[in-house]
């Protein structure tokens, strides 16, 4: 998508956020399951975007942030995974990881309508939350975004054929974490 | 289960429980955005500040330090004295044992007038004298 040419900072930050803001807090939430953990990666990613403004081609203004984004969040995945290793380690000591399965459910009336359906999206999206931060990255822009494995690739800065590797061993894994429970 | 409905069960729970963002999103990005930039900016200007205080400390003490000491004024050689350079004085007026030892080693007895010697001969002949 191309945006108009914007003058001044301020003017690329308010299209970035009126056009790919909502995306983006979508794409962060996938990743992150934390409302405010998820506003918090767009904030940064957006601030990242008004440091370079300059240097910023308006016409890749949106791939940039998403992709600034995507780095964020993974950053702050594999950060807690450490954490969680820590606190297996360190009883007590560290704060774990915050996910849990309540974080999983959305909590919107109406949303599902059953709890047989609420208890699907719950082991589904606790058996996504397992993976290894580039895996559920892989799965969550493939499948939850419906991005093409070139986009993925772009977003995660890796080759198409690492992005497909991480799919099938993403599957593979889930399919694992499914029949277990 | 076949590769195509794992991948649409994770997509179909990806979407449904996704949370909706909460009311005035596009705002508080905004506003984020700029609360980032103002904090980073003062941050900035907090590390500035500190670093200049830094220089400026070390300038200051560098400074004072390289002061001439009152302490470490060499005084006038003595009259008669026949070493070209005077003795070092201690801090406190008192000369070491080292700075003595300096001083011999630097004597040159071709160069010294025999004054010296008899001045160092004369309690040596005294105690000559004595003995029977």
């Amino acid at each position: 998508m191309t945006l108009p040419l914007p003058r001044t900072r301020d003017e690329l930050l308010r299209e970035l956020v009126a056009t790919t803001g909502r995306r983006g807090f979508a794409i962060a939430y996938d990743l992150l399951r934390d409302g405010a953990e998820a506003e918090d990666a767009v904030q940064e990613a957006l601030y990242r975007v008004c440091e370079r403004w300059a240097d910023i081609d308006p016409a890749t203004a949106e791939g940039w942030f998403l992709r600034v984004l995507t780095n964020h969040c993974l950053r702050l995945l594999r950060r807690r995974r450490v954490r969680g290793l820590l606190g297996r380690l360190l009883p007590g000591r560290v704060v774990p990881d915050g996910e849990g399965a309540a974080d999983l459910v959305d909590e919107r009336p109406g949303a599902d309508d059953t709890l047989a359906r609420r208890a699907e999206v719950t082991r589904v999206l606790g058996a996504v939350s397992s993976l290894p931060p580039m895996q559920r990255a892989a799965l969550v822009l493939r499948y939850g975004h419906d991005l093409g494995v070139p986009q993925v690739a772009t977003l995660l800065g890796v080759g198409q054929g690492t992005v497909k590797t991480h799919l099938v061993r993403g599957l593979s894994r889930l399919r694992g974490e499914l029949e277990k429970s | 289960m076949s590769d195509e409905d794992l991948e649409k069960r994770v997509g179909d729970a990806l979407r449904d429980g996704r949370a909706a963002p909460r009311e005035g999103l596009e705002a508080r990005l905004v506003a984020g955005a700029h609360a980032c930039v103002t904090k980073r900016r003062h941050r900035v200007a907090l590390v500035l500040a500190m670093a200049t205080s830094a220089v400026a400390a070390v300038v200051l003490i560098v400074g004072l330090g390289l002061r001439p000491s009152v302490d470490k004024v060499v005084p006038a050689p003595r009259q008669g004295s026949s070493s070209a350079t005077p003795l070092p004085a201690a801090a406190d007026g008192v000369i070491s044992d080292e700075m003595i030892a300096a001083d011999l080693n630097e004597f040159q007895p071709e160069a010294a007038p025999r004054a010296r010697w008899s001045y160092a001969l004369e309690p040596l002949a005294d105690v000559v004298k004595e003995i029977p």
